[in-house]
């Protein structure tokens, strides 16, 4: 359900006045959400919901507790803030309390397209219709997922503080597979506005890939020069922004801890080609204005030319370290450069080539090792041609050791909620071989 | 209830569609959150509302809304069939779902205490209890403890006369203790061995989690200083708070029906165990029987019916190490390849769901979602201290950790929380740097001895993703301890 701006404001100014707490502080969201997804070139399921949701935290001094709910009756908000009260009324004083935020100037983003909050189950299932299509045509099996949404979010305390934004995004993906399951192709967009979402070009993507790796050689595990198409470098290079955190870092307990003490900002810990950074206002990504608590989204560089210039700061950590808050990072931004994904396969002598990857998962926090596999087009690429498919294999391999050995990248795309670029790396380590397609 | 009940499967009805059901639950989460001395959250969070399935010519077509009023339910039992009439076009497999009892029936997770009426107080104490504990340790620098409980009350009814309330109930405690080395700039990290329930507060009591601190805090501290592991094949042993989660990945997820004929192919992926591998598969050694259950005391998956309003039950995925079945819904069981399948290896024929359909929410589509699984306990006498005993040269592991598996169950690679060195029949100490990496059907045939009833306990997970858009299902995975021969380690450091 989407509350206007002046509905949610009468909502949340309403719930403020059930309560007698020192602060508090009301968050709505909410919305429409329809999805499509099939399977074996038919539609499975599809289904369409519509959600509104109330938050209150509240504090007594330094005591705070959390309530939520879905029901906007003035008995169920007067139940929300009361389970809050009574909850924080039993915590401790919190040593790290800092107090809610007063008003705040927001940057001017909005992250809507009303073609995309009026999508209708038709249009779905006519953009399904043309991704099976081709797939039946070929003797091919696709199974995929098309969804879209427009939401809300608004947030005030009683010190005055109130924003308020509508968002909407769309995202489309599919999978082809040849009939013989030897041959496995992936395509996806998304974006803010639905009409910007390229089903056809995903699609056919799937579809060529589907029949590309579908006779695949073995090549043996081992340590290879690779290159990641921009999906396999966001699945693989986000973990390293999870470690972005500056109190983890300073805590002894992150890969940007330095021995001894302290961080590492202003250390080189990648090649000088990385510059790695988020902003909210960047027109292909469109990030949310602020976030949960209320503070104002903010364009952060977090490594230039492979210096770490910035960690990831909440409000508490900021004041004790004498630091202001940055925000989280609203989305990745990895600068790139020129040329597309098949000009840097055809500077390459020879590497594997990584459609995207598969159940990562990190094995060891201190060097951000991670682990998963490669998935839907693994392939050989030689004197600046793609050879042939081959296996898929399982890797063991840093983040932060690819960032120290880029040796080239295409300009960054869109890929969900980050711009990344096709990299190059000298070396990558695969550890096993997997069977699956 | 019932005048809501009835205006969705009446509106459905009168309107043309072949199947209808309607989910009216509520949510209720409380989560507090500590570390060392402060309460970093307490929330509670309550979620109401309801959602209509309906089956028009053999296309699904699924609304829910959070505005339970008489119109409203109306509104969205049409918002559904439209729905479904938009996808008919492209419906070239249509829907068909097996039979079922309907029942009028009521079902209660069996609890003792229920979480909610305890006082956030006592919960407070408890942890911070446990932060203390732990940090009293030298070495260990940080402690994060956690309580999550959970409630999901719903009421079904179906167009095949079911009217079925439940109440279930989850809870989980958990701990983490840090220990750092400054001037070295290294840490380690240690997760008390305590998983998820689908009881009630007294789970939580019979935890001793504060008992358990100083113990994981040591453990914490000795990681730091172990002995980095050789790589090599070694013979493992797994606890059963570590072998739940092999279990989760490798059986539990390849069993899944849907996984094997594609519908999740955009997603989680397909699975190696194909339809005309059953009954003929040898997938693990002959004492390695897997059963599948929702009907445990205890499990996360436990309930009385499912989302389809199929009763609960039990039957064997594995039976003596050969492959027999899979995970089922009732729009699944008709499936001409899995029938096909069936009567090729000779197996009984099955025309009912297993009760496997389950949505995370009102707003959820239900779905097939994993039952709890459960590795049978070994049929003689054998407790750990003999299993150890009897090893020469191997680890021992307990918890889990970082877990990879590929998207057709292959290949997996599994870490711990503790990994203790065995030498000759002996713990001889920690080592550290510790995951073992394997082929799932490989795996389990160098299974060569599992522990009896005695050592049987249930690990498990809140948190099961799958579907898109993504679900989380809970579900619990009963074992003994078990010996694995010659399976490939690796060491896990890395400089960079």
């Amino acid at each position: 359900m989407i509350l206007s701006e002046s509905e949610s404001r009468r909502i949340i100014e309403r719930t403020l006045s059930f309560s007698s707490a020192d602060e508090i502080r009301v968050n709505l969201s909410g919305g429409r959400s329809g999805n499509t997804r099939f399977a074996l070139n038919s539609i499975t399921t599809s289904g369409d919901e519509d959600t509104l949701n109330v938050r209150v935290l509240v504090y007594f001094g330094k005591q705070h507790a959390t309530a939520s709910g879905t029901e906007f009756t003035d008995d169920a908000l007067q139940k929300i803030v009361h389970t809050a009260e009574e909850a924080a009324l039993f915590a401790p004083e919190d040593p790290e309390y800092v107090p809610e935020l007063q008003p705040q100037v927001y940057l001017p983003i909005t992250p809507y397209f009303s073609n995309t909050a009026a999508a209708t189950p038709e249009l779905r299932a006519k953009g399904v219709q043309s991704s099976i299509e081709p797939s039946i045509n070929k003797d091919l099996i696709s199974a995929g997922f098309f969804s879209n949404r427009h939401g809300f979010s608004a947030v005030g305390n009683n010190h005055n503080l109130f924003g308020y934004y509508q968002s909407t995004n769309a995202s489309f993906s599919v999978t082809t597979r040849t009939q013989d399951g030897l041959g496995s192709g992936w395509g996806s967009d998304s974006a803010r506005n639905i009409d910007l979402v390229d089903y056809q070009a995903a699609s056919a993507r799937a579809l060529e890939k589907a029949e590309a790796s579908s006779s695949s050689k073995t090549l043996e595990p081992g340590t290879y020069p690779v290159i990641l198409e921009p999906q396999a470098v966001s699945d693989f290079m986000r973990f390293g922004s999870y470690a972005l955190n500056a109190r983890s870092a300073d805590e002894g307990r992150s890969f940007f801890s330095k021995a001894g003490g302290g961080n590492k900002t202003g250390e080189k810990v990648a090649g000088d080609n990385v510059t790695m950074r988020s902003d909210p206002t960047h027109p292909e990504l469109l990030g949310s204005p602020f976030g949960g608590d209320g503070q104002p989204a903010k364009k952060n560089i977090w490594i230039k030319n492979g210096v770490l210039t910035q960690l990831y700061y909440g409000r508490y950590w900021a004041k004790k370290q004498g630091k202001e808050p940055t925000g989280y990072p609203s989305n990745i931004i990895i600068e790139g450069e020129q040329g597309t994904l098949d000009e840097l396969i055809s500077n390459t002598d020879r590497a594997v080539l990584v459609t995207r990857f598969w159940y990562i998962r990190f094995v060891d926090p201190q060097s951000l090792l991670l682990t998963g596999l490669t998935r839907d087009g693994t392939f050989w690429v030689e004197n600046g041609r793609i050879k042939h498919a081959i296996k898929n294999f399982r890797f063991n391999e840093s983040p932060m050791a690819v960032f120290n050995k880029i040796t080239g990248m295409s300009e960054p795309v869109r890929v969900g909620g980050s711009m990344v670029p096709a990299i190059r790396a000298s070396e990558f380590t695969f550890s096993s071989l997997s069977d699956a397609v | 209830m019932k005048e809501f009940l009835d205006t969705a499967l009446n509106t459905a009805t009168a309107n043309g569609a072949d199947y209808a059901d309607i989910r009216i639950s509520r949510h209720k989460n409380q989560s507090i959150r500590t570390r060392e001395n402060r309460i970093q959250s307490i929330s509670n969070s309550e979620s109401y509302g309801f959602g209509v399935r309906v089956l028009v010519d053999g296309t699904w077509g699924f609304a829910a809304s959070h505005r339970l009023t008489k119109n409203n339910v109306a509104n969205i039992t049409m918002r559904a069939m439209e729905i479904a009439r938009a996808n008919r076009v492209v419906q070239r497999i249509p829907i068909r779902l097996a039979e079922v009892e309907s029942y009028e029936a009521q079902w209660n997770s069996p609890i003792i205490k229920d979480p909610f009426e305890v006082s956030i107080n006592e919960k407070i104490d408890l942890l911070l209890m446990v932060n203390a504990e732990a940090l009293k340790i030298k070495g260990a620098k940080y402690c994060s403890s956690s309580m999550l409980f959970m409630n999901e009350e719903k009421h079904f009814a179906s167009t095949e006369g079911s009217v079925i309330h439940q109440n279930l109930h989850r809870a989980f405690p958990s701990f983490t203790v840090t220990a750092i080395d400054s001037e070295r700039g290294e840490f380690e990290t240690r997760t008390v061995d305590v998983l998820p329930m689908g009881l009630g507060y007294e789970y939580v009591e019979q935890s001793n989690l504060v008992d358990q601190a100083p113990k994981m805090a040591e453990e914490a501290v000795r990681k730091l200083t172990a002995k980095s592991v050789e790589p090599g094949p070694k013979d493992l042993i797994l606890h059963p708070s570590h072998l739940w989660l092999t279990i989760h990945e490798s059986v539990g997820h390849p069993t899944e029906l849907d996984r094997a004929l594609g519908y999740e192919a955009n997603y989680a992926g397909t699975s190696f165990l194909t339809v005309d591998k059953m009954g003929k598969l040898k997938f693990g050694s002959d004492i390695v029987n897997f059963v599948a259950d929702k009907t445990i005391t205890g499990g996360l998956a436990t309930c009385g019916y499912d989302d389809d309003g199929v009763k609960t039950t039990e039957w064997h995925l594995v039976k003596d190490g050969i492959f027999i079945d899979y995970q089922t819904t009732r729009d699944q069981v008709h499936w001409e390849k899995y029938q096909a399948a069936r009567r090729s290896a000779g197996l009984p024929e099955v025309n009912r769901s297993y009760g496997c359909s389950y949505g995370d929410s009102w707003s959820s589509i239900p779905f097939q979602r994993m039952p709890n699984i459960h590795l049978e306990p070994g049929k003689d006498a054998l407790t750990l201290d003999d299993l150890i005993a009897d090893t020469q040269d191997g680890i021992y592991i307990v918890g889990d950790a970082s877990y990879s598996i590929d998207q057709q169950r292959y290949n997996f690679q599994f870490s711990g929380q503790a990994f203790f060195e065995i030498k000759n029949g002996k713990i001889v100490g920690m080592l550290k740097d510790v995951a073992y990496q394997a082929n799932t059907q490989e795996f389990w045939n160098s299974c060569d001895a599992i522990c009896d009833e005695r050592s049987w306990e249930l690990g498990g997970t809140y948190y099961d993703g799958k579907g898109q858009p993504g679900q989380s299902n809970a579900v619990s995975h009963g074992c003994s301890p078990a010996r694995f021969r010659n399976v490939n380690i690796l060491n896990t450091q890395k400089q960079i």
